[in-house]
């Protein structure tokens, strides 16, 4: 008796994991995310130094097993600061200017994402994008820009939690971390490296 | 240290209609003086201990296009005017009359493109005597000479203000007369008669080598 009522439960839980692996094999989901950015290293040490706010990314992913999903992933990122008024001894003499440096990016990845637990309240995950990224980056002399748009390779390797919104549900909340390599070439700059924290949801599209 | 680029001649790159649609302008939170730079360049072999004394025109040339337009003084004009020699008197220079033979002779021009074109210093400079002839400073038949001027090429389309500081001392070598200092000052809100002493200013401050000596 003993034995049989604790052999119930592992198979149903057996059953419930199995039936959960699968569950999402073969469907697509979306996610969309609103982040928070960092520069680090020599991009926050010679171009912008402050977090930006503005900053969101979304991926369509497919469920090629209960664990691993693949597809693909867009998004923005900006980054902006302005420096006090000094002076800079260029090629073309001493200027006196108000310094804004600028940075935007979006980035287009083939991502994959495996899910550490495929049930449970919280499920964590590990994922990793490369690709590409369209960056413009504008430097202002007070009103007077120059600068560069380019497209540059990408990768972004990424941890994060997906919390469902009830135990059979496939949509949910997702929080996660990543890191954002971006290899950028113009003048004394080498990349424009940074890591972020986003939050958002995900969504099954069918 | 902030990494600059050098990039003052180079015109506006345009990013991707994407990005500057998802873009707000950066700097269109600038105010007027935020929106200005003050840009100086001096001939490094210039003595400027070894002079005394200055004159400085009595009106701003306009140069639009390339073209001198005319000469005028308006209340605008004459606050950089008394700005300089507010300038020179405090760096020790006195000021005299073109007729008084003075060490150093002080334009002041307006310079206004109409399109986005290029103002480089060879092609400005090397004009200069349509804008100031020489014979203004009793230098009639001679050519100025910037030493600063293998370099710099700006995009203008909106208005700027240069001041030019050119050797009446050492004019008659070779018939040249020579500039030893420019400055330039770009943005927005550069014609106002309120802002105009502190633009001038900001030029003076950023050159302390512009001194007579005490003696």
């Amino acid at each position: 008796m003993k034995s049989f009522k604790i052999i119930l439960p592992v198979t149903v839980t057996f059953v419930f994991l199995v039936t959960a692996d699968y569950a999402q094999q073969g469907r697509m989901y979306m996610n969309i995310n609103y982040g928070l950015n960092m520069p680090t290293g020599s991009f926050q040490s010679d171009v912008v130094s402050k977090a930006s706010y503005l900053n969101w990314n979304a991926n369509i992913l497919y469920g090629l097993s209960g664990r691993f999903s693949a597809g693909l992933q867009t998004g923005y990122n900006s980054f902006k600061e302005k420096f006090p008024r000094a002076l800079y001894n260029t090629k073309e003499g001493t200027v006196s200017a108000v310094l804004t440096n600028a940075v935007q990016a979006i980035p287009v990845l083939a991502k994959v994402r495996y899910n550490l637990s495929t049930s449970g309240i919280i499920q964590p995950y590990v994922g990793a994008g490369v690709g590409g990224n369209l960056v413009s980056f504008n430097q202002y002399l007070g009103e007077f820009s120059s600068g560069k748009t380019g497209l540059y390779f990408a990768a972004s390797p990424e941890a994060g939690l997906f919390v469902p919104f009830g135990k059979q549900s496939a949509s949910g909340i997702t929080i996660g971390a990543h890191y954002n390599y971006m290899p950028f070439k113009y003048g004394d700059i080498n990349n424009l490296n940074n890591w972020g924290v986003y939050a958002g949801l995900k969504f099954p599209l069918r | 240290m902030k990494t600059l680029l050098n990039h003052l001649a180079a015109p506006v790159i345009a990013a991707s209609a994407l990005l500057s649609s998802c873009a707000k302008d950066p700097v269109k939170n600038l105010t007027d003086e935020e929106s200005r730079i003050y840009i100086t360049n001096y001939d490094s072999t210039a003595s400027f201990g070894s002079f005394k004394t200055y004159s400085i025109s009595d009106s701003v040339a306009v140069v639009s296009d390339g073209a001198l337009k005319k000469k005028s003084l308006n209340e605008t004009y004459a606050v950089f005017i008394q700005a300089v020699k507010d300038n020179m008197q405090q760096r020790g220079y006195q000021l005299v009359d073109k007729s008084a033979q003075p060490d150093i002779g002080i334009n002041i021009s307006e310079v206004v493109n109409s399109y986005t074109g290029v103002i480089s210093y060879p092609s400005y400079w090397g004009y200069y005597d349509a804008y100031w002839d020489p014979y203004y400073w009793g230098y009639g038949g001679y050519n100025y000479y910037f030493p600063y001027a293998s370099y710099a090429v700006y995009s203008i389309r909106e208005g700027a203000l240069s001041i030019d500081m050119v050797d009446l001392k050492d004019a008659g070598t070779d018939k040249q007369i020579k500039g030893i200092w420019n400055g330039l000052i770009r943005g927005s809100g550069i014609f106002d008669s309120k802002t105009a002493a502190s633009q001038v200013n900001a030029l003076f401050e950023q050159s302390p080598y512009i001194k007579a000596s005490a003696n």
